[in-house]
Parts: structure tokens; sequence; C-alpha cells
């Protein structure tokens, strides 16, 4: 077993023996260079390359900012000629915390899919960090070297320099890790062997590759440290006594990764590049530079210790919130607005009252007594009329011919009457009217003029509410209107007439009628919702006064608007 | 003898006769008669009723765009009645989990009963709330749903204030309240979605 020594100053300053690895570096990029300049030649697409890379890295060395000029990597392998294929391409990283030479980068290969591993191959892959092999694969279960680790080291991490840089004996200044040896030695991940060896070429364990990891990482062991390792592992006694602070360090931290069985660290088993990619990917989680390993991936088995982190769901954006809300959001009804007509039932039964018709009203009506008064016979009478002028504005007058004694001599009796009539306001209204002013035939109907005040008293805000509407109408008049005494008497006098009306329902309205001569009670019916038809079953002569006993009566009557 | 009696008795009739319709003429002169204007009023408008009295006019209300909407909506009221009595009410969409029974019965009564449903407007609205939604919206929602498809009939202004106030929740709704959204709005969703189907099926 290799034991690793870390001792901080234990080797010689650089000094005087760089001198010599400067002119041997030196020596070598330009060597490299002229190698470059006379391989662009003759391959045009190595300069169009070159041409797209960015440019040096500020951190790297004249040769690292040259190489960034070149064919890439494979220059600087041991060979110092062809491409090896044996050593996996190092290449540019793609994106922070790698760093270094740009060419074509894959993020994934054929042979791991599938693998254990794949996951944490494909994190570090897309980012730069670990690279295929120029034939495109990955190799997951190759061995690494010593060397191949410090060039994956100095691509994963960034930590500062702890100390200068040392001069190991088996490593030529054309070494093509030379730098990556270096930056692993200065940052504390990699330590050398006695007598200043550092044995590049040698794979290395997986217990080295973790106590690395963990020493450039500068995490602390943690307090019962063989307590845990015994719980964790299996094999814990086969971890060497140098590394098992370091091991339950990596273990509490979630850096081992055990394959195929969690329970068994195999700490002296060469580390595969799988192992190796393992270990850095936890080591950059317990960072906090790479996310977890999600739960459902084969690759979170093999976590020593591994607990899902409970992620926060990042908060949704605004525009995710409106997608939300789309979803749920419901197109309105197809309803609309409309104007229902309100047609209220009338307000008397015998006497008129102050509202008419005006331009663009038209009216038909019928009535018919059961028995008319004082004979023991039915009757019926039919009416059209139609209004002419504007009661809000001025004035309207309302002409109605009436064809009465409909059942006998059907049309040789009948009458023109007329009404001017003024709506003051919105609910006031004052008409003068004249029955009957022409008759012919044989009517009884006796000529009466008249005048007439009506009011409409809005009870509540909502015509369609119960009792909203009281409509009241007080008249003067002569002909029919006079008392039954004088009507006997014939004497021409005028007496007073009235009628109240109160809405009950919409389509309801009760009705009181004094008519001059006796009490007519009803009800105005509108049978159907916004059709102007009203239907008026009474009982006339009620209290007697006229008449020889009440009497059913009714009255149906349309109006039109146009 | 008997010529002179049958004249006499002719006679008398006669006279009888005569007095008689004397007598009825005398009455019916007595009394004023006006048989033909003691009926309903034939001589005005006033016989149309309120036809063009004040007070009536217009009135703005909602209804639905043709009679075949109302139509349709009905009888999408009819099946999501039947459903919740049968608490087989569906989820909308990609939604399938089922809705818990005891969510769809609170519902059918809300929607259906007549009487006092005031407990199951409050578990509606709390369970909103509890889910995160804006209290007095919840209310509102919770509270127009009283009676919306009772007796398969949906009025216009409630099914639309219903959906105003569904939408007006939704639209103040956190992402975590839709996104686990409580059964209360999942079942209210899938009504809403059921009628307006129907009502739009029809447009």
């Amino acid at each position: 077993m290799m034991r690793r020594y870390r001792f901080k100053g234990c080797f010689q300053p650089i000094g005087k023996t760089m001198h010599h690895w400067g002119y041997l570096v030196i020596g070598s990029v330009v060597g490299s260079t002229l190698l470059s300049v006379a391989a662009n030649i003759a391959s045009p697409q190595g300069i169009a390359q070159a041409q797209t890379n960015p440019p040096a890295n500020q951190k790297g060395s004249l040769g690292e900012s040259l190489l960034n000029n070149m064919l890439g990597a494979d220059a600087l392998r041991p060979q110092n000629s062809a491409p090896n294929t044996t050593q996996p391409a190092q290449t540019a990283p793609t994106s922070t915390p790698s760093r270094g030479r740009q060419i074509v980068q894959a993020t994934t290969f054929p042979d791991i899919q599938g693998n254990w591993a794949q996951a944490f191959i494909e994190g570090l892959a897309s980012r730069g960090i670990i690279q295929g092999f120029p034939d495109g694969t990955f190799r997951p279960n190759a061995p690494v070297t010593r060397a191949q680790f410090a060039a994956m080291i100095r691509q994963a991490f960034e930590q500062p320099l702890e100390r200068p840089a040392t001069q190991f004996s088996d490593i030529p200044a054309n070494f093509w890790a030379l730098e990556a040896i270096q930056e692993a030695y200065r940052m504390g991940f990699m330590e050398g062997y006695p007598n200043n060896i550092f044995l590049p070429d040698q794979n290395i364990p997986r217990v080295q590759v973790l106590v690395a990891l963990v020493s450039g990482l500068d995490l602390s062991a943690p307090a019962q440290t063989t307590a845990i390792l015994n719980q964790t592992f299996q094999d814990a006694a086969q971890i060497p006594g140098w590394a098992q602070n370091s091991i339950a360090a990596a273990t509490v931290n979630q850096m081992v990764v055990n394959y195929p069985n969690v329970a068994f660290l195999n700490p002296n088993q060469t580390a595969t590049r799988a192992d190796v990619a393992a270990f850095i990917y936890q080591a950059l989680v317990s960072q906090n530079q790479l996310p977890q390993i999600p739960p459902t991936t084969v690759a979170s088995r093999y976590i020593v210790g591994y607990e899902p982190i409970a992620q926060e769901p990042p908060p949704p954006t605004p525009e995710q919130l409106a997608a939300l809300r789309r979803q749920y959001l419901l197109p309105a009804p197809p309803v609309e607005e409309q104007l229902r007509r309100i047609v209220r039932g009338g307000s008397s039964i015998n006497t008129p009252t102050a509202f008419g018709a005006q331009t663009g009203n038209i009216f038909f009506g019928a009535t018919y007594q059961e028995q008319v008064r004082f004979f023991n016979e039915d009757d019926g009478a039919v009416v059209v009329g139609f209004g002419v002028g504007d009661a809000r504005r001025l004035v309207a007058l309302e002409t109605a011919v009436s064809i009465y004694d409909l059942f006998g001599d059907t049309f040789e009796d009948g009458g023109v009457s007329f009404k001017l009539h003024r709506l003051i306001g919105d609910d006031l209204a004052v008409a003068v009217g004249v029955e009957n002013a022409i008759v012919w035939g044989n009517t009884d109907g006796d000529q009466s003029v008249y005048g007439v005040v009506s009011k409409v008293f809005r009870l509540r805000e909502n015509p369609s509410d119960p009792f909203s509407r009281l409509t009241a109408s007080v008249g003067l008049g002569g002909g029919r209107f006079r008392s039954e005494d004088d009507i006997e008497d014939k004497e021409g006098s005028t007496n007073v007439f009235g009628s109240v009306g109160l809405q009950v329902v919409e389509p309801v309205t009760l009705i009181a009628d004094w008519t001059g001569q006796d009490l007519y009670l009803g009800a105005s019916i509108v049978p159907i919702q916004g059709v102007p038809l009203v239907i008026t079953p009474a009982v006339a002569d009620v209290t007697g006064n006229a008449g020889d006993e009440p009497r059913f009566i009714l009255g149906i009557g349309y109006g039109l608007s146009f | 003898m008997k010529k002179r009696h049958l004249a006499f008795q002719l006679g008398l009739g006669l006279a009888v006769g005569v007095a008689g319709i004397l007598s009825m003429t005398t009455s019916s002169q007595a009394k004023p008669v006006l048989s033909d204007v003691t009926g309903n009023i034939i001589t005005t408008s006033d016989i149309a009723g309120g036809a063009y009295a004040p007070g009536g006019g217009g009135q703005l209300v909602i209804g639905y765009r043709t009679s075949e909407i109302q139509e349709d909506v009905q009888d999408a009221a009819c099946i999501v009645n039947e459903r919740l009595a049968q608490q087989n009410l569906p989820g909308v969409g990609n939604d399938t989990s089922p809705i818990p029974s005891s969510v769809q019965e609170n519902l059918d009564l809300v929607l259906t009963r007549t009487g006092n449903v005031n407990a199951g407007v409050n578990q509606i609205q709390n369970a909103l709330v509890n889910a995160g939604a804006n209290p007095t919206l919840a209310q509102n929602l919770a509270t127009s749903l009283t009676r919306l498809t009772a007796g398969c009939t949906v009025e216009p202004d409630q099914f639309a204030t219903v959906v105003e106030a569904y939408n007006a929740l939704i639209s103040a709704s956190s992402f975590e309240f839709l996104r686990e959204p409580p059964e209360e709005l999942r079942a209210i969703r899938s009504v809403l979605a059921i009628l307006l189907n129907a009502a739009l099926a029809s447009n």
C-alpha cells in the first residue's frame, strides 16, 4: 500500500532548480508551437479551431496560453506527438468552476448509458470537468492515474494556492500533466511520495482520492471517527490509519460513493474513472457548487448517507402564476343584459285616469257584463283607439271609438270619446275628456265631460317588487259621473269619481273604483310577463247605490307602442 | 152571455197588459240605465290598464342570449344534480382523481336544497380559506352558490355572478393554492364547467 505524505514545506524551494525546468518548459513550448504551426498549415481545420478559441486564461502558463492556439492537449501528452487515445482528452471547461482549454465537449458517452455513475459523469462532463477519450468513449471502469486525477482536480476546483510549487523528480518538464500536478499540489489536494517523487502514472486507490478531496477542501474530521467508520462501512478495518479522519470527514459530507455495495468502501481498490467522477461530483455538492443527485436516479443509491435534500421549489415567476391561473379561469356564461318591459296592471275599472295614449300608441279593448245594470241581460262592447302628441313634452290627445250593445245590435250603436292629457314629471298626470262626444245608433251612454288627476306613488325602487306601486286618481265629471239621484232626476251636475290601484305583485294590481254612483272592486292582471295584455275582472255595483245587485264584469285590453 | 163574458175578460186582460207594459215602461224610464258604460271602461285606453301609465317601463335584467342556451343549461343543471346525488362528480380536464363524497354531499346541499344552508356554505368557505384563499372572495363564491341548480333551473344572473366570483377568487389566488387546490374548489370548478360547456355549446 502506497503511503501518502503531506508535509507542508518539506519540499525544496524551487529557486535554482526551477531555472533548469524553466528552460526545459520554454524549450518544450517553443518546440510545440513550431510543431503546431506546421500542423496548422497542414490542417486548415486546426487553424479555424484555434481562431475560435477564447483568449488564454490569465492563470495559465505560457505553455497553456500557447496551447489554446494549438491542436489541443494531446499535443502535450507524454509522447509529444500524436494524440494518445489512452489518455482522456484534456478539454476546456464550459462553465465554472472549470477552466482551461476549449475543444469539442461531449456531455454524455455511449459507454455510460445505464451505468450506475451515469448521473455523476454526465453532471461533470456537462460542466467540462471531465472528458471522454478521443474515440468518444468514457471508459468508466478504467483506472485513473495520479496524473489524470490531478488533471481532473484542476478542472473541478479553484481552491486558493496554499504553497509554492515543488519539483517532483519523476515528472519531466514536458510532462503532459505537469501544470495540473503542480496546481493540485499547491491547492493542497495532492502530495508527493518520499524522495520527492510523484508517481504520476500510478493508479490511484479510492482511499487516496477521498483523502485528497478532503485535504484540498480543508474539511474537518468529525468526532467519533472510528464509530462513524465502523457503523458505515463493513470493511472499515481496511481503511489505513492515516486516512481514517479524512474518510470520516468525507463520509459525513456524503462524498463517499460505494458501488456496487454502499456498505463496502473498498478503500484500497484502484479507483475507476466512474469512482473518481462520483467522488468529485459529491465533493462539489458538499461545496454547494453542484446540485444534489436526484433521489430518483440510480446513482443516489450508492452515496453513503444519502439524504435527499428537501428542496424548496423556486418561487414561481409571474408568468408561471399567470399561466396557472389561466388554467383555472372560466369563460363568462353567454348571458347578456336585456331590457325587460314591465307592464303593470291598470289602476281603474270603470273610470278614466289621467294617463293615456300618445303618438305611437294604439290600443284595443273589450268588455263583458254578465248582467247589465237593472236588466238580467249580458252585454259586451269593444273599443279601438290611438294617441296623438307627446304628453310629457306638451299634451297628447287620445281618441277612442267604442261599439256598444255588441250582443244584439252589433256595430249599430257607438260613440267616439276624447281625452286630452299631460304628464307632469314622471308620476303625475292631468287630463280632461269627453266620453261619447260623438254617438251613433241608440246608445244609452251619456255624453260625459270630466277632468281627472292621477299620480303614481313609487313605494319601492324595483317595479317588480311586491307593493312597489300605488296609483290614485281623482276626477270630477258630469254625465255618467253624476250621482244616482241626479241621474234619476235628470239634473245636470258634476260629481267626484276616483280610483286606487295597488300593485301587490308585478302582474296583479288590486283596484277599488268609485264611479260617482257605486263602488267597483276588481283586479287588473297581466297574464304574460312583458306583454301589454291586461285582463280586469271585477265586481260592479258592490254597495248597491246603483243597480239592483253586484254584477260580474270583465275587461280585456291590449296596448301597442311603436 | 158567454160572448159578453169573453169580451169582458179580453178587455180586462188587455187593460191589465197595457197597464203592466206602461208600468214597466214607466219604471224603466224612471231608472237611469247607462247600461252601455257600466262595465269596464270602454271609452279610454284605461281598458288596457297600465300600458301607458308611468311606473312600469323597463328593467335591465340578465338573460341567456337564446332560449336554446337556457334549455341546455337547465339540462346540464339536472346532470349536475344527478351526479352530485350519486356523488360521482367528475374532475375537469386532466384532473381525474375522485372528489371526496363528503365534499360532493355538501355541495349538493348548497346547490339544490331549500331552507338554511348556511352550514354548507360555511364549510365551503372555510375549506377555501384554509387552503389559502382570500376570505372575502371565498365567502362571495360560497354564498353565490346557494340554490344555483335547484330544480334544474339556473338563473342567468346567478350563473354569471357565480362565475364572476369564482374567477375573482382564482385571479387573487396564489401559486400554491392553485397547485394544490382544495377539494371544494375542484368540485365547484367541475359544476361550473358542466354548466358552461352546455351553455357555450349552444352559443
